[in-house]
């Protein structure tokens, strides 16, 4: 197996563009928390393995005219202590909270928890719910896609084999709104998500306004309860109108049954825990 | 091109050898640098018994490639005891009889250990969340928990 180290990511684009990389099942190594459980345990045939650690210019967070860009290196630990995060993307600082536990965190990012593409991912919900842009960048050029065209399925995305996810964007929230995470797991550490939820939204004269929810775990991709959102936006705050949002949502998702929890489990528990997410207080 | 060279310190010594590049930092420091305090259970970084302190982080060694760990400076539970003298956790842990079979308790250590460096502050509340990451399937979690506290009265003590 071939280790390679580019410097930089010109280094690395250059990298993975060349014919060999493909001819290898090349593998791009970042935290490796997933890639390793791969190829030790899954039976993963890589000849090529690209380490991109070392390229500081991918890892960072910076806000500048309210938007706020995360390196695709950047760890789970660094996004916990960021202060820009937990005042302007609270949900996101949540579910790195209750990413795994400190040692995966020390190495795991951001870029490999999204590429990873599962549905399970703790931090697509909140990333959804920010509508988050992701900047895919190769030789060819840089393209820029909505996070939620980047998914196809379970462990599959629109990155081309010569493409880098190098940055993730998003608008910072204004600290009134109401910003949330919860993860439903079978312990409340080193769980994988049965369910998952990530909200914002704002309450303007007792009304719901830029409602967004996400769900997790409910679908072959995370996704949008768009349906539920239409409901909620500009209506009267009520628990009435919140309990149709929660059925509403309940019928967006399409889980599956399997080893963590029935499909019925994962439809019941978007009705009971979305109209707690979505409280006033 | 399948082997690597690395130059490492591990333990406050240096070390430099070629490596296979499909080496985990796991098994490099088991079987190429005999030190066996650091343990493997699951594998799959779910358990913590493999922690080692990585550049002054708790990183779990089964899912690092020995290549990774090129330039970087390692502590395993064979380097807390200085001449002798033995670390606050290791200590808090023979205090309070934290230890049951034992195997996955160099991983708590060191987990323990990376958290009172890195947060002064720590608290006995914290402890649980620290060591989050770590299973042990003797389930002597209250034992455990109370070395760990011993050990943080014993360091600040110090």
């Amino acid at each position: 197996m071939i280790y390679i180290k580019p410097a930089d990511k010109k280094e690395l684009l250059e990298l993975v563009a060349q014919p060999s990389f493909r001819k290898n099942n090349g593998q791009i190594l970042a935290g490796g928390s997933d890639l390793l459980v791969k190829m030790e345990h899954f039976g993963l045939k890589t000849g090529m393995i690209v380490d991109v650690k070392s390229i500081k210019s991918l890892r960072g967070i910076t806000k500048k005219d309210n938007v706020i860009r995360i390196g695709s290196l950047t760890t789970l630990s660094d996004i916990l202590e960021s202060k820009i995060l937990s005042k302007n993307a609270p949900n996101l600082t949540q579910a790195a909270k209750n990413f795994a536990a400190i040692q995966m965190r020390n190495r795991s990012t951001i870029g490999g928890n999204i590429c990873n593409a599962s549905p399970a991912g703790d931090l697509i919900p909140p990333l959804y719910a920010l509508e988050a842009t992701l900047k895919l960048e190769s030789q060819r050029g840089i393209r820029t896609v909505n996070i939620q065209q980047f998914f196809k399925g379970p462990g599959k995305t629109v990155l081309k084999p010569d493409e880098l996810l190098s940055e993730i964007s998003f608008s910072a929230l204004p600290s009134s709104t109401f910003s949330r995470f919860y993860k439903l797991g079978q312990r409340e550490s080193m769980a994988i998500a049965v369910v998952s939820l990530a909200l914002n939204f704002n309450s303007e004269n007792n009304r719901f306004k830029d409602v967004r929810i996400a769900l997790g775990s409910v679908a072959p991709t995370v996704i949008r309860a768009k349906e539920a959102e239409k409901i909620l936006e500009g209506t009267d705050i009520s628990p009435e109108i919140v309990e149709k949002a929660a059925k509403i949502a309940a019928k967006e998702c399409s889980p599956i049954s399997d080893v963590r929890s029935s499909a019925d489990y994962r439809r019941l528990m978007v009705l009971r825990l979305l109209p707690e997410l979505l409280k006033i207080a | 091109m399948s082997k690597y060279n690395i130059t490492l310190e591990l333990n406050g010594v240096k070390h430099s050898n070629s490596v296979d590049t499909k080496k985990l930092l796991l098994n490099y420091i088991r079987e190429d640098l005999h030190l066996t305090g650091t343990k493997e259970s699951c594998g799959e970084g779910e358990c913590g018994s493999c922690t080692v302190i990585m550049d002054g982080k708790a990183v779990n060694s089964c899912l690092i490639l020995a290549v990774e760990a090129d330039k970087s400076k390692i502590t395993t539970i064979e380097g807390l005891e200085i001449e002798g003298n033995l670390d606050s956790i290791q200590q808090g842990f023979i205090d309070e009889h934290g230890v049951q079979c034992g195997f996955c308790i160099p991983g708590f250590i060191m987990t323990a250990r990376a958290a009172f460096d890195s947060d002064p502050d720590l608290k006995r509340s914290d402890i649980p969340g620290v060591v989050a990451g770590n299973l042990c399937r003797c389930t002597g979690y209250v034992k455990i928990f109370k070395s760990i506290d011993k050990a943080l009265r014993l360091e600040r003590k110090r």
